[in-house]
């Protein structure tokens, strides 16, 4: 590539992709506020916003001493958070936090299974996610898969699979990655179909997984203290929601059986199942802890006064100031970066949508207020088309009061949470607090309701 | 004619804002990222257009463009189902380029899916999705937040509004009759060689000294004649400031050099024909400013003598002749120019031009070389074999063919037939691979095209010619664009879509038409000629934008169809034209038909246009005629109508005790006796008009009011009604009644002709308002003038109408 192409986005971590880091150009600004691309925890560093304080505390630092000082027990972690709140930058820090030895804990052995690349998102179950595990050991681990995955395959897994898929390779690996495919694509009676068989392999696959992680975890001394196992589960809360029951069905019956795995879970949930009647009961199945991950709380509670919240604002725009160099780009410099902060209610990927959105108005700077205005109109106007008017009065109540009425129905809360219509925020304090989205705040729908 | 309300594809601001924002999103994340696109039904076509257009543009990979997301998604799941590889998705589908889809059935949330899996994995490039609006309502929080796509955004687009046309609109009106700002999208990229042929035309039409000899282009079918032709208007653009018009003669052009004089006349705005002085204004038209014409197809040696004819009634205008008609320009005044095949190297300049080039770069040198050898260095061949490859197809496959038929390329007309022949087979069975299971159908209507007129048609009069629905015709259109075998016509000539097929791949199509394309032209030209309705407007606008069809047509209507026509067309013909080819159709009828009725109506046809055309002797003769036709058969009410149009006749003459007489006497008592209402009041009328023009106001605002207004009142006639309206104002503002007259026009004749789209009508009343403001000047008076002149300009200088030159005098007189 000569110096002067802009660099691609793909492959490459999002502050390697532009020439200057804050960008100093509008086709930087757009490539280093992708609002898609998580952050790389070491190459994007420079770009990364520590926001512990303005979110009160950090939660997925907690589960990792946790892990840590779990003495070999295997530990289960949800992670919660809106849609675009950060959960894959911050679950990637994770990740590299464990991977690094700390005091005298080893450096853990990390999978991280991303449900998205890996599953069909619009219908997941128990049996997918064992045999994209299986995949992901042979892909990370082969010997150690080919010692414990490997013969397990062949006498109790293969016949099986192989009456449902045709052409399956006789090379396990081959087999496996096959049939992965097969389930992610298949039809839903085949996916069915397959998925029955697997069942009844189910105790085989969580054994073979725990014999593999037995291989990777052997000490190479008998003083040395085994390297804990993590499995981390992302992307698994944008389950279509159009599977509600299924995906209810599984968070709160099918994936018991993943406690049997020998290893650390940390898997993401939607926001809103803590918060409904059918998960309710979600830690006392499972035992472990829920962490969320709030929103940057740019306003204030209605009981303290309402408003801006200074910290909340100035996190935000700090966190965009890392990424563009507002004085050279925007007409309005710093003041264009409140108000981004400000339209997007705390809600990074949405600031980082409606910055590009701007920017790409323009094909020089500066960009201009009205640009700006225009891109938050956009957003506004998404979310005009999407509100149903049944939710206005709930959304009403909710701005009054920064909770949901008692009487919400599930249906709507999770409709309401899952499509940001209300956005949650929780600084410290135990209990969270909502607040409608500013921008369907400035909704006519929500507006003309009296 | 600016269209009223036809639905045209035109992007808002806003819109044009979205997609150029969406542009510059796509390249500044290096080509890459996954994109929805919201479109209204209406703008839908164009939007695709416009995003096709991007495809391997500057920075932009190429797209793959999926018509139809739910079929593509099931091609891919069929590719993965037949793959071996090792991880289902672990190879790329379209490993450089992009994939545009259009997702309208199906589930939009699937699509959604399916696309998003495909990112990076099966398409490597962007990935854009065209959405409906009112289908991702529910969807556009998950579109956005759940499935990462980088810019929703909402292209809004509008019908075009009649009132008032926008500068933009006018200058398309002025292009699509006049000139062609741009001759042909290729002239000004792909166009190759030909220098000395150039530099004999410009040393014809544009000497240094001398006079200006008119050009004859000669060569074999496809060798590029219309194409040097445009490309010589694009180098010389500047030269012709009154634009470049072109002429295209059908196949079996059976139009005499008058008919054509004629139609060329209407093209350029002037109604009056049929006499010495129709020519001298056509003549003078088209010398200043100066018009670039090209005749294209002189390929018969009938067409080719008319067309010579032509030329030569046109002394000293920039006129280029094109066809492959053997003795083109063999005579003085003549320069004519050969045109050969292109040599070696200007054949493969050209196919290295239209093919991309990763994809030339992969062709060994000795096989191009022996491609366009084979193709007989022939232009068109060429263009075809670019189609052919640019679809990825094997060039070995393509030589092995032209081998096995050991074709070698001669002056032979059939020789050349064959090898293009054999290239558009090629080029026919890729489009009925390209068109899956729709092939069966599809073709069929494809090889109907050749029955197009060779100006081309637009999505509407193409989707009945081929008989397919619209978008199935334009979806048609796009695989075979992309084929090479149609070519879009560039946006100064038709914004809204339109294509043509070249003549020689026309002439071997129409061997393979079942014959539909005539009757399907029939039948929608049937359909939208009747006068009356609310859609009037649309249908007859509709028909304006196809008039070089509507003359091609006209001049094919089989016999046992054409009194249909003449039924179906009584008032269009009268109110649009274009007159010289509603003459001459009428004319054929007259020597076709004998019986009384059909005569008559032909007669009463003819007479109106030619007295529309300022041919007034001819008028009067037809009139006669049928006067004398219905009174030996008994046909009072037939005998009257002659006899009125005898009357309008003798009133542009400027006979008008005559004609005051015969309104009386000869029309009146006729519609009297035969309780004809309507027309009694339409008679009264008349005779009003005359009064006034001798002054007599009183008693013609007398019958205006108590006679005329109350019929059509009690008809409900609203546009009569209008107009008897705007005469009542027009007696007011002669007796100083100015108030009274302004509100009339104001309130109860200008929004009837607005709701009518009745242009003409708006502009003479605009005029009548003008006159009445600047007499009555009242403060904001002036102003108001202003404004209104400025409309009526703008429609005016669209239709080419003489209240132009009328608008611009009171604009210089009064200083507005």
């Amino acid at each position: 590539m000569s110096a002067s192409e802009p660099p691609t986005p793909r492959g490459l971590s999002v502050s390697k992709r532009a020439f200057s880091v804050p960008a100093r150009t509008l086709g930087d600004a757009v490539r280093l506020c992708d609002p898609w691309s998580p952050l790389n925890p070491s190459e994007d560093a420079v770009i990364h916003e520590d926001l512990t304080k303005v979110r009160g505390g950090d939660g997925l630092a907690k589960i990792a001493r946790n892990i840590r000082r779990a003495g070999g027990v295997p530990t289960l972690h949800f992670v919660s958070g809106h849609i675009g709140s950060g959960k894959t930058t911050e679950l990637l820090r994770m990740m590299q936090q464990l991977r690094r030895a700390e005091g005298a804990s080893p450096p853990a052995k990390m999978f991280f299974l991303d449900a998205e690349e890996r599953l069909d998102r619009s219908d997941i179950d128990l049996e997918d996610i064992l045999m994209a595990l299986w995949a992901l050991v042979y892909e990370e681990a082969p010997e150690a898969a080919a010692r414990a995955l490997g013969p397990i395959w062949k006498r109790q897994i293969s016949e099986i699979a192989k009456k449902i898929v045709t052409g399956l390779p006789g090379e396990a690996a081959e087999a496996v990655s096959k049939v992965v495919g097969y389930v992610r694509l298949a039809g839903p009676e085949k996916k069915q179909e397959i998925r029955n068989a697997l069942g009844s392999a189910a105790g085989p696959l969580v054994e073979g997984l725990n014999l593999a992680f037995q291989e990777m975890q052997r000490p190479d001394s008998v003083d040395d203290e085994p390297a804990p196992l993590v499995i981390l589960i992302d992307n698994l809360e944008k389950l279509t929601e159009a599977q509600r029951i299924n995906v209810e069905r599984l968070y709160l019956e099918r994936m018991v059986a993943l406690k049997r795995l020998e290893a650390h879970m940390v898997i993401t949930l939607p926001i809103y199942l803590p918060y409904t009647a059918a998960g309710a009961g979600l830690i006392g199945l499972y035992g472990g802890k829920i962490v969320v991950l709030p929103m940057i709380e740019t306003r204030r509670r209605v009981a303290h006064g309402g408003g801006d919240n200074p910290a909340g604002i100035e996190a935000m725009t700090h966190l965009l100031e890392k990424r563009v160099r507002f004085e050279d780009l925007f007409e309005e410099k710093r003041t264009a970066a409140e108000r981004i902060a400000r339209f997007s209610g705390g809600c990074i990927r949405h600031a980082l949508r409606i910055l590009v959105d701007a920017v790409n108005e323009h094909d020089n700077p500066p960009v201009t207020a009205a640009s700006l205005d225009r891109a938050a109109a956009g957003m506004q106007a998404d979310f005009e088309r999407a509100l149903p008017e049944a939710y206005v009065p709930v959304l009403r109540q909710i701005a009054k009061d920064n909770r949901f009425p008692d009487n919400c129905p599930d249906e709507m809360k999770r409709n309401l949470l899952r499509h940001l219509f209300v956005l949650e925020y929780q600084n410290g304090a135990p209990d969270p607090w909502y607040a409608v989205h500013p921008l369907v705040e400035r909704c006519r729908k929500y507006r003309e309701h009296a | 004619m600016i269209p009223a309300g036809a639905p045209l594809a035109v992007l808002t601001p806003e819109s044009e804002r979205a997609l150029a924002s969406l542009r510059r999103a796509i390249l500044r994340m290096g080509g890459f990222g996954f994109y929805v696109v919201l479109s209204g039904d209406l703008g839908r076509v164009e939007l695709l257009r416009r995003l096709r257009a991007w495809s391997g543009t500057e920075g932009i990979p190429e797209l793959h463009f999926f018509p139809e997301g739910k079929e593509a998604a099931a091609k891919i799941d069929r590719f993965l189902a037949e793959s071996d590889r090792k991880h289902p998705l672990g190879g790329a589908v379209i490993p450089d380029g992009g994939a545009l889809f259009e997702v309208d059935g199906g589930s939009i949330y699937g699509a959604l899916n399916i696309a998003r899996d495909m990112l990076g994995k099966l398409v490597q490039g962007p990935l854009v999705l065209v959405i409906p609006e009112h289908r991702l309502k529910d969807l556009v929080r998950l579109a956005t937040d759940l499935f990462e796509v980088r810019l929703a955004t909402l292209l809004v687009e509008r019908e075009h509004t009649p009132v008032p046309p926008s500068p933009e609109r006018v200058e398309e009106g002025r292009a699509r009759r006049v000139a062609l700002a741009e001759p042909n999208m290729g002239v000004a990229t792909i166009f190759v060689g030909r220098d000395d042929e150039l530099r004999e035309i410009e040393a014809a039409l544009l000497p240094a000294t001398g006079e200006v000899q008119p050009v004859a282009l000669q060569g074999m079918p496809g060798v590029g004649k219309s194409y040097l032709a445009d490309r010589f208007a694009y180098l010389h653009k500047d030269r012709f400031p009154g634009g470049y018009v072109k002429l295209s003669l059908s196949p079996e052009e059976k139009r005499s050099t008058e008919a054509l004089g004629g139609d060329l006349a209407a093209r350029l705005g002037q109604n009056l024909w049929g006499t010495d002085q129709a020519w001298a204004m056509l003549r003078a038209r088209l010398l200043s400013p100066r018009v670039l014409l090209h005749i294209e197809n002189a390929d018969g040696d009938e067409a080719a003598a008319a067309a010579m004819e032509l030329a030569s009634r046109l002394a000293e205008c920039a006129v280029i002749v094109s066809g492959r008609f053997q003795g083109l320009g063999l005579s003085r005044p003549w320069r004519r120019v050969e045109v050969p095949v292109l040599d070696e190297e200007a054949a493969l300049m050209q196919l290295a031009k239209e093919i991309a080039p990763p994809l030339w770069a992969k062709i060994r040198a000795e096989d191009r070389s022996t491609l366009v050898g084979e193709l007989g260095y022939l232009p068109l061949a060429l263009h075809l074999a670019a189609g052919y490859l640019r679809r990825g197809q094997s060039i070995d496959r393509l030589l092995q063919l032209f081998r096995a038929e050991k074709l070698s390329l001669s002056q032979d007309p059939a020789q050349v037939e064959r090898i293009v022949g054999l290239a558009l087979e090629r080029s026919i069975r890729l489009l009925g691979e390209a068109l899956g299971d729709k092939a069966e159908t599809w073709l069929p209507a494809f090889f109907a095209l050749g029955e197009a007129p060779p100006s081309g048609v637009g999505r509407s009069l193409g989707a009945a010619i081929a008989g397919l629905k619209e978008h199935e015709f334009e979806e048609l259109m796009s695989r075979a664009e992309e084929l090479s075998l149609v070519q879009r016509l560039p946006d100064g000539e038709r914004s809204e879509g339109a294509w043509r097929v070249h003549p020689l791949l026309a002439a071997l199509l129409r061997q393979r038409s079942d014959g539909r394309g005539l009757e399907g032209m029939t039948r929608w030209f049937l359909a939208r000629l009747r006068k009356g309705g609310e859609d009037q407007g649309l249908r007859w606008n509709q028909i304006q934008r196809e008039e070089e069809a509507l003359i091609t047509w006209l001049g094919r209507v089989p016999p046992e169809n054409k009194v249909r026509v003449l039924k179906a067309s009584l008032w269009y013909p009268i109110s649009n034209g274009p007159y010289p080819a509603w003459l001459d159709f009428s004319e054929r009828l007259l020597q076709e038909r004998n019986e009384p009725d059909i005569r008559s109506s032909a007669l009463w046809t003819l007479s109106h246009i030619a007295l529309r055309s300022d041919n007034l002797d001819r008028a009067y003769d037809a009139a006669r005629e049928m006067s004398r036709l219905n009174l030996a058969r008994g046909a009072k009410r037939e005998t009257a109508i002659a006899a009125g149009l005898i009357a309008e006749i003798l009133t542009a003459r400027g006979d008008l005790d005559e004609a005051l007489r015969t309104w009386r006497e000869d029309v009146l008592p006729v519609f009297e006796s035969l309780g004809e209402a309507r027309a009694r009041a339409v008679t009264l009328g008349k005779i009003a008009d005359i009064l006034v023009t001798r002054g007599d106001l009183d008693e013609a605002l007398r019958i205006r009011r108590e006679e005329e207004l109350p019929v059509y009142e009690r008809l409900g006639e609203v546009r009569e009604r209008a107009i008897a309206l705007g005469k009542v104002a027009d007696i007011l503002m002669t007796r100083g009644e100015i108030d009274e007259a302004l509100r009339i026009i104001r309130e109860e004749e200008l929004p009837v002709f607005e709701r009518l789209g009745e242009r003409h009508s708006l502009v003479r009343d605009r005029i009548n308002m003008t006159h009445l403001l600047l007499k009555r000047d009242h403060p904001t008076d002036r102003r108001e003038a202003a404004s209104l002149l400025a409309l009526a300009l703008r429609d005016a200088e669209v239709m080419h109408i003489p209240e132009a030159d009328q608008i611009r005098a009171i604009q210089k007189r009064h200083g507005l």
